[in-house]
């Protein structure tokens, strides 16, 4: 009895020290790196001239928002003129009120009853393929992989990786800064970029707003997006996951939906190039015209941009019709 | 036992182990980036033999695809694709899924087809088949046979099945199914008209000799009531539907403003019989059986949901306009219009979940709605002129309203989202105060 009280005992202090070094290990290392773009992403500190500012610094909330608040100028600032109905004429004279109202029909009846809709379905729906699996053309990605080969090598902490994947997904080579070194640094990169060029900032907030969605909700600098601790993949896995944002939204077509709320989640297997090499769906939203146009975005899409370092191969994007 | 635990945690070990070595990124998109779908109406075909349609009397085909374009193209979730979009030629090859080619509609990025196939009917134009495919999966959206006795028909044919469509798509289609009515100045008089939403079938209600002003219509569409002012008095006039008749009855007070229809159908309506404008319910004899609102401020522009525990209104009792709403079963009053100082002309959604309203910005009024769960207001409507009077359509997806954004006043159409407004065709002269009500 004592015996296994003790064996107990010691299976417990070996899950409590396992959760503590699986839960420490999960933590530390990035591996779910779980993005709520629906903020406003600002790629713009990775843009911004190099960083001398203090961690944390937050840029201020850029105007260039929805600025629906009206500045309101009061102009009618009395309530007496509450609407009215049209000046109502003064009883000025006899005029007999003319029992008119004979409401003149100008053009047709309305043609309620006409058509008749016959037998529903004329034909049936033919039941036919579900989702044609055409965005495989591929299955594997070492392919791709071999020419990424060269650029692996000096993968440590290196800036150029950094800088090459800015300068592609931005296509600006130019206005890379000097890579901002690394790690913690980068969470003080982003509030300093903030308060660097202005007009650097200006572009490319305007950019990221016109592109990245805009939609309703605020961001208010860019240091609090980044972990705490500011590790650099964070930043950069966020400024990739724009890109990705950006390049399969375009291409994302669905009307606008009352009062139902549908999510799609889709797994998608990319190579370094960013080529999409396939995408499965992992949680349907329970409309097929909603997820059929999920996938097709992605079909649409077939290309990201290049993975970077820091990124495995696969990308798990969840597809919300509603903008918050 | 032990054994068993330590297994279990190994195997723990051996499935967290993979999580940690992969790098996966978690992105959440909200909101696709484009709320149109690319539509594409194709030619009709003949049923039988899969080519044009040649035994059909006069152009009823080329007009039903006309028609189903047309509606189609008044919706904002639509864009229409033409012919010379589809790459390889605009027939579809067949006119269901076995025989059409998807392909190169999907090609040319079309996410809805519509096909039509006609056959001859003995005494009468025709019988046609429609049917909307989802491009990519190819799968029947909608299909729908109609027997066509007469040209005269076609645009109905094309407004039931645009509803069908619509109702597949957004889950909503009454659209289609609902009509505007609205005033029209014509000299110095202003009479009542009204249209479907897309501004087809126009017809004038009233002859009266005066200013007609404030229509609205009974929730289930067959009463619209407003106010008339004729060289003498403010008059509450009451059109029904179906016998298309006009009651005309004089009211307690010098000034009538703004009436509506309550849930059972009574009138409400703003009357000065005790000074300032309060709110009154009437019975269906027109007489006064309860107050509805009543401040020592001015209270008018009621407006109910469809479940008649809601009533928004206009009033000043903070000094400024704004827009209120009252429960009805508590009686309780709370203001909803948070910000600007001049609120006016509110209309709540039928689901009574929304009130849109009229706000002075910058000397001009623009569109704004409030969300009532979350509080939350926007401003809808943007740009040159003032929006005013805004409507919600029955299905509670649309809003309506009077502009002179583009000069004199027209109705205008947008949607809950703000999508950019459409012109509503009313013919020349200014059109204002559009109410929407059910067919």
């Amino acid at each position: 009895m004592f015996n296994s009280l003790r064996h107990l005992s010691w299976v417990f202090s070996i899950v409590l020290h396992l959760v503590v070094l699986l839960g420490g290990a999960y933590v530390s290392t990035d591996t779910h790196i779980k993005l709520n773009l629906n903020k406003r992403m600002y790629e713009v500190d990775l843009v911004g001239p190099p960083n001398k500012g203090k961690p944390g610094a937050k840029s201020a909330p850029k105007k260039a928002s929805e600025g629906a608040e009206a500045p309101q100028k009061p102009a009618a600032k009395d309530a007496k003129t509450v609407k009215a109905p049209d000046e109502p004429k003064k009883p000025e004279k006899k005029a007999a009120p003319s029992e008119t109202a004979k409401a003149i029909p100008s053009a047709t009846v309305n043609a309620t009853k006409v058509a008749e809709a016959q037998p529903e379905e004329p034909k049936k729906p033919e039941p036919k393929k579900e989702e044609p699996k055409k965005e495989e053309p591929k299955k594997e990605e070492p392919k791709k992989t071999a020419k990424e080969e060269p650029k692996s090598e000096p993968k440590a902490e290196k800036k150029p990786s950094k800088e090459e994947i800015l300068a592609q997904a931005l296509g600006e080579a130019t206005k890379v800064a000097k890579s901002s070194t690394k790690s913690g640094a980068d969470g003080a990169a982003k509030g300093t970029a903030g308060s660097g060029s202005k007009d650097a900032l200006a572009d490319a907030l305007a950019d990221l707003g016109r592109e990245v969605s805009g939609r309703g909700t605020r961001g208010d600098g860019t240091a609090e997006d980044g972990d705490g601790e500011g590790v650099s993949s964070g930043s950069l896995d966020q400024y990739y996951a724009t890109q990705v944002i950006r390049a399969i939204r375009q291409n994302w077509r669905f009307p606008r939906l009352s009062n139902i709320v549908l999510a799609t989640t889709v797994e998608l297997k990319v190579n370094k190039a960013g080529e999409i090499l396939g995408a499965r769906m992992m949680n349907g939203s329970g409309r097929s015209d909603f997820d059929a146009s999920v996938m097709r975005a992605i079909e649409d899409t077939k290309k990201l941009p290049p993975l970077p370092e820091t990124l495995d191969a696969t990308l798990v994007i969840t597809f919300y019709n509603t903008e918050n | 036992m032990i054994k068993k635990i330590l297994l279990i945690l190994l195997a723990l070990l051996a499935f967290s182990a993979p999580a940690l070595a992969a790098g996966v990124l978690n992105i959440d998109i909200y909101g696709p980036g484009q709320s149109r779908v690319n539509l594409f109406v194709a030619e009709a075909l003949s049923k039988d033999g899969s080519g044009p349609v040649g035994a059909i009397p006069g152009n009823a085909p080329a007009e039903l695809q006309q028609r189903i374009h047309a509606n189609c193209a008044f919706l904002p979730f639509f864009n229409m694709l033409s012919g010379k979009d589809i790459v390889g030629g605009p027939n579809p090859g067949g006119y269901v899924a076995q025989s059409i080619d998807f392909n190169k509609f999907q090609l040319a990025r079309t996410d809805v087809l519509v096909t039509a196939a006609w056959a001859p009917r003995p005494g009468g134009v025709g019988e046609v088949e429609l049917r909307a495919y989802e491009v990519y999966t190819g799968r029947l959206i909608v299909g729908k046979g109609y027997g066509v006795a007469s040209n005269q028909q076609i645009p109905e044919v094309a407004a039931r099945f645009c509803a069908d469509l619509m109702e597949a798509l957004t889950g909503q289609g009454d659209f289609f199914r609902s009509n505007i009515a609205f005033i029209k100045k014509e000299g110095q008089r202003k009479q009542v008209y009204m249209a479907t939403a897309q501004g087809l079938n126009l017809q004038k209600i009233t002859n009266l000799d005066g200013i007609a002003v404030s229509p609205a219509w009974s929730h289930d569409g067959q009463k619209l009531v407003f106010v008339f002012l004729d060289k003498k008095y403010h008059n509450l006039c009451v059109w029904d539907r179906r016998t298309r008749s006009l009651d005309k009855k004089r009211l307690p007070g010098n000034t009538l403003i703004a009436p509506a229809f309550t849930k059972t159908g009574n009138v409400a309506i703003s009357l000065d019989m005790r000074g300032n404008p309060d709110i009154y319910e009437l019975n269906s004899e027109y007489k006064v059986v309860r107050v509805l609102e009543e401040n020592w401020g001015i209270d008018i522009g009621p407006d109910f949901d469809r479940s008649g525990e809601k009533m928004v209104f206009v009033s000043n009792r903070l000094g400024n306009p704004h827009v209120f709403l009252k429960n009805m079963a508590t009686g309780v009053s709370k203001r909803i219009s948070l910000t600007g100082k001049y609120n006016t002309g509110p209309s709540i959604s039928p689901d009574g979940t929304q009130v849109v309203f009229a706000q002075m910005v910058n000397g001009k009024h623009k569109l704004f709605l409030v969300d009532l769960p979350s509080g939350r207001e926007r401003q809808l409507t943007f740009g040159a002129g003032s929006d005013e009077d805004p409507t919600w359509s029955p299905d509670g997806y649309f809003i309506a309203f009077a502009s002179n954004r583009s000069g004199p006043s027209q109705i205008y159409l947008t949607t809950k989202h703000g999508d950019e407004p459409i012109l509503i065709p009313t013919g020349p002269g200014e059109a204002t105060s559009p109410a929407w009500g059910k067919l």
